[in-house]
Order: C-alpha cells, then sequence, then structure tokens
C-alpha cells in the first residue's frame, strides 16, 4: 500500500499516459525519491498495458508478415539467418540376413533311403526357416517404410515451419459461439500447406470439413477435407500443387462426405493471406 | 509441495524464459527468430493498432513497424526485466495514436529512450495462445461490464489518446466530471480484474 495515498489517483493516470504535462512533471519527480510509489506505479504500468488486450481480436494478413520479412532482408542483407534445421538421425533397422546354412552330412552306409529321408527332413526345415525369415524381412521392410514416410512427413513439416517465406494465415470464425473454432494454415507455394486446427465442432454424419484456398481471381481450388477428434482438433497437411495460383485468403466449409469441387457449405473459418 | 513448488518453473517464468531466448536470437539477427515472434504476438498488436486506427492498411503499417522496431532494440530489451507482449502491445499503442493524431512517432515506444515500457511486468502466461486467449477474453469481459459513459472515457483516452480536455470537449461535459469518470473506471476495472497476481492464479485455474 503507498505511504502517500494522495498521489493514487495520478499513478493511475500517468500509468494511462493521461496525466497533464506539469502534474507528470510533479510525479514523477516523485517516483524518483519514493519507492513504494515507484512499486504501485510498476504495478499501475502492469494494469494499463492489459487495457490493450481489451481491442477485439484480429486476425492480421499474411501479407505483413512478408513484407516484414522482406523489409529485413533488405536491411541486413550482411547476415543471412541461420535457419535451423532439425537434423534427425536415421535410425535404420537391422538388416536381418538370412543365414542358409550348408549342411555337410556324413554319408552313411544305411542307404539310400534313409539319406533320402534325411534330405527331405533338413530341407523341409531349412525351406520353413526360410520363410519365417523372409516374412520377417517383409515386416522389417513395411515397418522402415511406415518410418521412412513418417520421418519424411515430420521432415516436410519441420521444413515448412522453419522456412521464412511461409506464409501464416490464422483462420478465424466471425459467428461461431464459445469455444471460438480457429485454426492456422502454414501455406509456402513450393513445400505445401499444413493446417491446424482447435475447437471445430463435430460436423454431422455424412458431412466433413473443406479446406478451401480462395484465389485472387477465379474459384476456390479444393486443399483437402478433414474431419475433426473428438477434442475438436484437426490437421491436415497437403503437398504442393501447380494448380494453386497465388491464393489471396483461405477458408473451410461444411461439405458432404468426401468433398465437392466447389464450395457450397457454410463458411465455418476464414483468413486472408 | 515446496519443494516441488521450488524446483517446478511457473507457466509464467517458462513463457518469460522462452520470450528470452527468443529476444536472444533476434539479438543474433536471426529472421526465423523474429518469424516466432511475428506468429506469437502479431494477432495481439495487430488488434491493439486496428482498434486505435480503425482502419486496416495504417494497422498493417503499425504492426510491420512495431515488429521492425523489435528488431532493431531487440539488444536492449531484457525479456526477464519486462514482458515482451506488453511491450509489443504498448509500443503499438503508442506508435498507432501518434499515426491517429498525426505526431511524429515519439520515441516513448523505445525501449533505450524509456526503459520503463520496456519493464512492464505481466504475471501471465503470454506465450501460450490459449491462456493468452483467455486472459484478453477476461479484460474484454470486464471492459464490458463497465458502465456506458465511463467505458466511452476510459476508451476514448486509452484508444485515442484524448487528453482531459479533448475528452471534456467531445463529450460536451465538465473536466472534473470527465477527471471523475475516468478515476472511476480504473477503480471499476482494478476491481473486476482483481489485483494482478490474483488474477493470474484464477487464469491458471
Amino acid at each position: 500500500m503507498s505511504e502517500h495515498p494522495q498521489f493514487a489517483e495520478d499513478i493511475d493516470l500517468l500509468a494511462l499516459d493521461l496525466l497533464g504535462d506539469e502534474d507528470c512533471a510533479l510525479l514523477r519527480a516523485h517516483l524518483k525519491e519514493c519507492a513504494n510509489c515507484r512499486s504501485r506505479f510498476d504495478e499501475a504500468r502492469s494494469f494499463a498495458a492489459l487495457l490493450a488486450f481489451s481491442a477485439p481480436p484480429a486476425a492480421p494478413p499474411g501479407r505483413v508478415r512478408r513484407k516484414l520479412l522482406d523489409q529485413l532482408r533488405a536491411g541486413s542483407r550482411a547476415e543471412r539467418p541461420a535457419v535451423e534445421t532439425v537434423e534427425s538421425g536415421t535410425a535404420r533397422g537391422g538388416d536381418h540376413e538370412a543365414h542358409g546354412r550348408a549342411g555337410f552330412w556324413h554319408w552313411s552306409n544305411l542307404g539310400w533311403a534313409v539319406a533320402t529321408l534325411v534330405i527331405l527332413a533338413v530341407t523341409a526345415m531349412l525351406s520353413e526357416q526360410y520363410r519365417r525369415a523372409e516374412n520377417e524381412v517383409r515386416n522389417l521392410q513395411a515397418q522402415m517404410a511406415a518410418k521412412q514416410s513418417e520421418l519424411d512427413r515430420t521432415r516436410a513439416v519441420v521444413d515448412l515451419l522453419h522456412s521464412t517465406d511461409t506464409v501464416r494465415v490464422k483462420l478465424m470464425s466471425g459467428t461461431a459461439p464459445w469455444p471460438w473454432p480457429e485454426g492456422k494454415v502454414y501455406y509456402h507455394p513450393k513445400k505445401g500447406l499444413l493446417f491446424v486446427a482447435q475447437n471445430l465442432p463435430p460436423v454431422e454424419s455424412g458431412k466433413v470439413y473443406q479446406l478451401w484456398y480462395v484465389p485472387e481471381n477465379g474459384s476456390p481450388l479444393s486443399a483437402g477435407v478433414f474431419a475433426p477428434d473428438v477434442h475438436g482438433n484437426a490437421t491436415l497437411m497437403t503437398p504442393p500443387s501447380a494448380k494453386v495460383m497465388a491464393p489471396k485468403a483461405f477458408a473451410v466449409t461444411v461439405e458432404r462426405a468426401g468433398g465437392v469441387p466447389a464450395p457450397t457449405g457454410p463458411e465455418v473459418l476464414s483468413g486472408e493471406y | 509441495m515446496e519443494a516441488s513448488r521450488a524446483i517446478t518453473r511457473s507457466p509464467v517464468a517458462q513463457a518469460r524464459e522462452a520470450d528470452h531466448l527468443l529476444v536472444q536470437r533476434i539479438v543474433r539477427r536471426e529472421e526465423a527468430a523474429l518469424a516466432e515472434a511475428y506468429d506469437r504476438y502479431a494477432s495481439l498488436v495487430y488488434a491493439v493498432a486496428l482498434r486505435v486506427l480503425r482502419e486496416t492498411s495504417a494497422a498493417e503499417e503499425v504492426l510491420q513497424d512495431t515488429f521492425h522496431r523489435l528488431w532493431n532494440v531487440a539488444a536492449r530489451f531484457d525479456p526477464a526485466r519486462g514482458s515482451l507482449p506488453a511491450w509489443l502491445a504498448v509500443a503499438a499503442r503508442h506508435r498507432a495514436i501518434d499515426r491517429l493524431r498525426q505526431r511524429e512517432p515519439e520515441a516513448d515506444s523505445d525501449p533505450d529512450s524509456n526503459p520503463g515500457i520496456a519493464e512492464i511486468r505481466l504475471p501471465f502466461d503470454l506465450e501460450d495462445e490459449v491462456q493468452r486467449n483467455r486472459l484478453f477474453e477476461r479484460v474484454r469481459a470486464a471492459m464490458a461490464r463497465l458502465p456506458q459513459a465511463h467505458r466511452t472515457v476510459i476508451e476514448l483516452a486509452y484508444f485515442e489518446g484524448l487528453t482531459h480536455t479533448e475528452l471534456a470537449r467531445h463529450m460536451g461535459e465538465p473536466l472534473g466530471t470527465i477527471k471523475s469518470r475516468l478515476r472511476s473506471a480504473v477503480i471499476s476495472l482494478r476491481r473486476e480484474l482483481g489485483s494482478l497476481d490474483g488474477a493470474s492464479n484464477s487464469l491458471e485455474r
């Protein structure tokens, strides 16, 4: 609590930049000498900063980010950013080599019949071992392919997110009730598109969400369909497409299952590029 | 319990550390770090600028300008002493009001010329988008609950930079009434939002 209650009101007004010049000079001089009032002023300034947060939510268009980065590059070409790359060690599965064993047998005097039986039995055993080994190799190859695909996808996402030329577009809803659904598009013309969303309400049976590129001219182009999980979260990753020509915005609509060639359903989210 | 509290950093401390690392990378001229800061706080800065200017192209310029200032003054900004989003929001507000009132940009929003602005601390986890949005909602709700006359006077003062005299002229009220309404509005908002620490706790519930 301030030991100088007479300054309490002016401290609040100064924190809000609303104090007249004369009062302002007097109070600033006092603050230099009074730790209690200075502490109260710090708290009032935090409170004043909170008022900035009362501004209605607004999503900036993606072009500002691009212009800002262009501005940085123009101003500081000397030091190119060391864009971090995530080096992922490739964990290679051990190659399994099926060791066929060549058996050397002593031929005894048991006769051809016994020898043939033994050979047949050994052959059957080796065949079974070979079949099992072959299956194991096939399974490992499938697992490696799946891991490789997952790794490629992760690399593509990391690459997309770390590229300074990737445009981030926030998609918001103008009408949905709390909790407001929202999404983010990370788009790079040569690296593809990643879309993540949250708070999406479930869609009725036979319907899906569909994401659209909205070009400057012409009709919207589908970027894919998706369904949110039970928590309302959704992710969609699509590769770059030559058909997409400089989108100016992105939008999400509700469409029939499987998607439609042009948007028909209600717009759930949108954001300007 | 005490021990675990001692060794477990709060979300606020973690957020501050995340911003600290980000600012250090910006100081090292990593464009990717500025892009990350932009992705984290551009909506906040743009919302403030748009609220002041009510015109998208001007707000976009303030947004770009604010982050360009961060790029230039990051070396003199210490996130351990002040909140990065608070600085960005207040700097955007100053620049937008300067633009609105057709004034030359004041140096007030620069941490080197006005250390105070870089030392605004907020006991909130603003690095986390969900926490950030909850805090914004809480502040908006508190503002919405003010009586209309009080809300108008504080919004005109805060977002449009009107002085006492201008407020009195604009609203056709005596100067004393304006001052009294401003004071009442501040007291009501403080009551609504609680003490800052208390607000922080309740937000983390």
